[in-house]
């Protein structure tokens, strides 16, 4: 369940980077990137981006179309890409 | 190429601007969102000629024509004010100075449309057909503007090209999905617009114009037309050639084959839809196919970049596409019944346009120096080889191989020195038998792996080795492991102390690629039988990695 999870993150960052982040942009493929709060690397266009890009990849890969990244993000302390990988854990185990 | 473009549009088009600049390397900016109509009012007398190749105008009905807004929100509006809205904003279009204007033709999402009445006069989707209809005809006799249909981008994205979420968000209607494929869409066109448009259609021929090897089977025996879907599948495919070529463009052969059997099948398979005098040239033989390219691009005077290489094998495009960069190389699937609709997918085969009779001329003027700057380009194919990481695995017959063995001897015609068929027992018993030695060889490299490939059987009589068979798959010729099989016996019959190698080379109407094989590559030919003295060092590729099991 981690290593699927990371995996997805890590496919998100790959195709912000690919498609829709400018040189001076990219991101560091890696968990400790602050993705969320006031120390984002990622500017609020960026930010939404990245939650629907990981949104639908969570979609799928659960299988479950009813999942809401936001609602977990606007309930839960999530910053870096550790935070998410445990969030995301808590909810499909529970 | 135009690239310098401004983006305008009522909702949130950064994204697409991204995939532009990113991807396809354009320098497009974006207009201040949501304010098209005021944008365009205030810049109208503004000359963009000198800073700006293009504006792109992708906006949503309800988004500009105001109208049509109500009409969506329940409103009763009529038909006639639903046109003059779009007249009013066709007008503001018209006064841009701007060299072209790329407008997607207006869409609404699939939750509409699905009223009993909306297709009526008065429903919404007869309202937006009735828009787009006047759209076009109030701009289309102004060479400026181009039109797109998004409809092509949605229908292979179903539901995935819309986004309710991001549109909540940050007003991003369209998925990014959807804005890829506008973006391929948009830099498609841009091309036809600076008249960088293909010309040439180069073609494969087995299992690309036909199914099956015809150096194998014959041409009776060819995948093509009749009751059979694969068959009616490759007949399509012809036929959706053969219309690109009475559009305009040029159709060529490059094929491996033996040039008189290719011929032969092309001007006796009944099912042919493509005839010999469709082909304006071809190179049918056993040559790096690069090179052929090159050297039809020098007959034709045309530049690579306006050839389209189509060929079934994913290591001959591989090869084109890292060896002549310039040339467009469509990635036929695996599956035949897809040919036809990847042909018709390519964006480069849009409408040509053959007015460039000026550049031609020039072509001419500078045939002679642009063909010394592509006999360059191609680079040697042994360096090519080299990077693609070719194992040949050589190893005694096992089991588990017999059946591919066996089908091997029976069904290869080209490589194959004795074209002795044979049955699995008669296999087994033949090897049995002491001083009979058969070899398999298996080809793999960076691109995948082509299986047991190849067989060499010998015969050691007295102080002589026989080779009794020779047979290679054509579908890995051309990389030199013909050698690698050789090399094997050779040192075989030096680890015996034999110095006399020989080769009955048994004619058929299909094995000169053998025969050709054996006449280069140091061996003594008299008649049919050719002799290699093992005491001299047999040259082999020092590109491929051998691994002897």
């Amino acid at each position: 369940m981690k290593k699927k999870i990371e995996n997805i993150i890590y496919q998100s960052i790959d195709e912000l980077n690919n498609f829709l982040l400018d040189n001076d942009q990219k991101l560091e493929k890696s968990l400790k990137l602050i993705i969320f709060g006031s120390d984002s690397m990622l500017d609020s266009l960026s930010t939404i981006n990245f939650i629907v890009i990981l949104e639908e990849k969570i979609n799928i890969t659960f299988n479950d179309d009813q999942f809401s990244l936001l609602d977990l993000i606007n309930k839960g302390n999530i910053s870096t890409g550790f935070d998410l990988v445990m969030a995301l854990e808590n909810y499909f185990d529970n | 190429m135009l690239n310098r473009g401004l983006l305008l549009s009522d909702f949130n088009i950064s994204n697409f601007a991204s995939i532009l600049n990113n991807i396809f390397s354009l320098k497009v900016k974006i207009a201040p969102f949501g304010s098209v109509h005021s944008w365009l009012i205030e810049n109208a007398s503004t000359d963009y000629k000198n800073n700006l190749d293009f504006i792109f105008i992708w906006t949503r009905p309800e988004g500009v024509i105001n109208s049509f807004n109500e009409k969506l929100k329940g409103s009763d509006i009529s038909s006639k004010s639903i046109i003059n809205d779009v007249d009013k904003y066709c007008s503001i279009l018209l006064s841009q100075n701007v060299g072209q204007i790329i407008l997607p033709i207006w869409i609404l999402p699939p939750y509409y449309g699905h009223g009993i009445k909306d297709l009526y006069d008065g429903g919404v989707i007869n309202f937006l057909m009735k828009m787009n209809q006047r759209l076009i005809n109030n701009l289309s006799d102004d060479d400026r503007f181009i039109f797109c249909d998004p409809q092509n981008w949605i229908s292979k994205l179903g539901e995935k090209a819309f986004n309710e979420k991001s549109w909540y968000l940050a007003k991003i209607p369209y998925s990014i999905d959807l804005f890829k494929m506008a973006a391929e869409d948009i830099v498609a066109k841009l091309n036809i617009i600076t008249g960088n448009v293909k010309k040439l259609i180069v073609l494969d021929l087995d299992d690309t114009l036909w199914g099956g090897i015809v150096g194998d089977v014959g041409w009776e025996s060819l995948i093509l037309g009749g009751h059979d879907p694969i068959g009616e599948a490759f007949s399509d495919f012809q036929t959706e050639l053969k219309i690109l070529k009475e559009k305009g463009f040029v159709l060529a052969i490059v094929s491996k084959n033996e040039e008189k059997i290719a011929l032969n099948a092309i001007n006796k398979h009944p099912e042919m839809k493509l005839k010999l005098k469709d082909f304006v040239t071809w190179r049918i033989n056993w040559d790096d196919k690069a090179a052929n390219i090159i050297d039809i691009v020098d007959e034709l005077n045309i530049g690579l970049q306006s050839v389209v290489f189509i060929d079934d094998n994913p290591l001959e495009r591989a090869r084109v596409k890292e060896s002549l960069r310039e040339v467009q190389v469509i990635d036929l699937p695996k599956d035949k019944m897809l040919y036809k609709k990847t042909l018709l997918e390519v964006r480069s085969f849009d409408k040509l346009e053959l007015s460039e009779e000026d550049k031609k001329k020039t072509e001419l003027f500078h045939s002679e120096k642009r063909r010394k700057e592509l006999k360059t380009k191609v680079g040697s194919l042994d360096d090519w080889l080299k990077s693609i990481n070719i194992k040949v695995v050589c190893s005694k017959l096992i089991d588990h191989d017999i059946k591919r063995v066996v089908q091997l001897f029976n069904k290869t015609n080209q490589m194959n020195l004795s074209t002795r068929r044979i049955t699995e027992s008669e296999l087994l018993e033949w090897i049995a038998i002491e001083n009979r030695k058969l070899w398999t060889y298996r080809v793999s490299d960076k691109f995948g792996d082509s299986g047991l490939v190849g067989i060499a059987s010998i015969d050691i009589l007295g102080n002589e080795c026989h080779i009794i068979d020779f047979i290679l798959s054509c579908r890995v010729f051309g990389r030199k492991i013909e050698n690698i099989m050789v090399l094997k016996i050779v040192e075989y019959c030096r680890s015996k102390n034999i110095n006399k190698l020989l080769a009955d080379y048994k004619k058929t109407k299909k094995n000169k690629p053998c025969y050709d094989f054996l006449t280069n590559s140091g061996f003594k030919q008299d008649k049919n039988i050719f002799s290699f003295n093992t005491e001299i060092k047999f040259e082999i590729p020092k590109f491929i990695e051998i691994i002897n099991k």
